[in-house]
């Protein structure tokens, strides 16, 4: 099982993510606060990636858990602070795409992934070959305007991981 | 419904009626319309300004009150990067995907 935030499970769906993650962790999961942020506020204004989201939560392969208890006072968006706090609660890994909110996850010893570790992480299980992760390496450094130091860093982990 | 008087110049009124009669709609529907997309583009230009000055993207949202899709094609158009510090992302790839490999860890220590 693994968390995602709104972010993340936008780029995730943008660079066709979904299946390998939900391969690589069988649950993807997200909160309410999610699943608004990503499809209930943008309904019927024609964002096709979000009606794809929200084919992937009818067909079950994208599921919803509301969290118990919320950790308080962690300066972060309601959405992250949320898939933070379930990722701490169940005891699970969360994709966290924001520097920021990685940082305080860290913090807060939870197993943490970004969309660039779930890439590494299928290229080190050979999922994906070199090549593949280096295109969506950079389809990913297209969509989010990617530091030339972070596409570096990437690429040079790419190459020493495979 | 309640309402709202400002005082503006008559160029600014002259403008409205013109704009209400070409699209044959009374002035208040086109004060209404303009302060509405008014409205919209502030929560982007404020979550835009909160996210460059290091606000999470969740934070941005969640003050803002923009929606994250727009928010995201904006910062993409506007060429604004991903948040990003080397040591901040060599203390998370450490502590992640490098935590058990020392190869990792020596590689990484030694990127500056």
């Amino acid at each position: 099982m693994i968390k995602v935030d709104s972010s993340s499970l936008i780029y995730a769906i943008k660079l066709n993510l979904i299946e390998y993650i939900k391969n690589l962790y069988n649950e993807i999961i997200i909160s309410p606060i999610v699943k608004k942020e990503v499809i209930d506020n943008v309904k019927d204004k024609g964002y096709s990636d979000a009606i794809i989201a929200e084919q992937f939560l009818e067909q079950g392969i994208i599921k919803i858990h509301h969290s118990k208890t919320i950790i308080k006072n962690l300066n972060l968006g309601t959405g992250e602070i949320e898939i933070i706090s379930l990722a701490k609660e169940e005891d699970c890994p969360c994709i966290l795409d924001d520097i920021k909110a990685q940082k305080i996850g860290i913090k807060l010893n939870v197993n943490l992934k970004s969309i660039l570790l779930i890439l590494l992480e299928l290229l080190k299980k050979k999922i994906i070959a070199l090549k593949q992760y280096n295109q969506l390496l950079e389809k990913y450094a297209r969509i989010v305007n990617l530091s030339q130091i972070e596409l570096w860093l990437y690429k040079k982990l790419g190459d020493l991981i495979q | 419904m309640t309402s709202l008087s400002i005082r503006t110049e008559k160029k600014i009124i002259d403008e409205l009626d013109r704009l209400a009669s070409l699209r044959q709609v009374d002035r208040t529907t086109i004060v209404k319309r303009i302060l509405e997309r008014g409205i919209d583009e502030e929560k982007l230009e404020l979550a835009i300004y909160l996210y460059t000055k290091g606000e999470s993207i969740g934070r941005t949202l969640d003050v803002s009150q923009c929606n994250i899709w727009e928010l995201l094609d904006e910062l993409k158009k506007r060429g604004i990067t991903k948040h990003f510090d080397l040591e901040d992302a060599k203390e998370i790839i450490l502590s992640t995907i490098g935590k058990n490999d020392s190869t990792l860890q020596d590689k990484l220590n030694e990127l500056k």
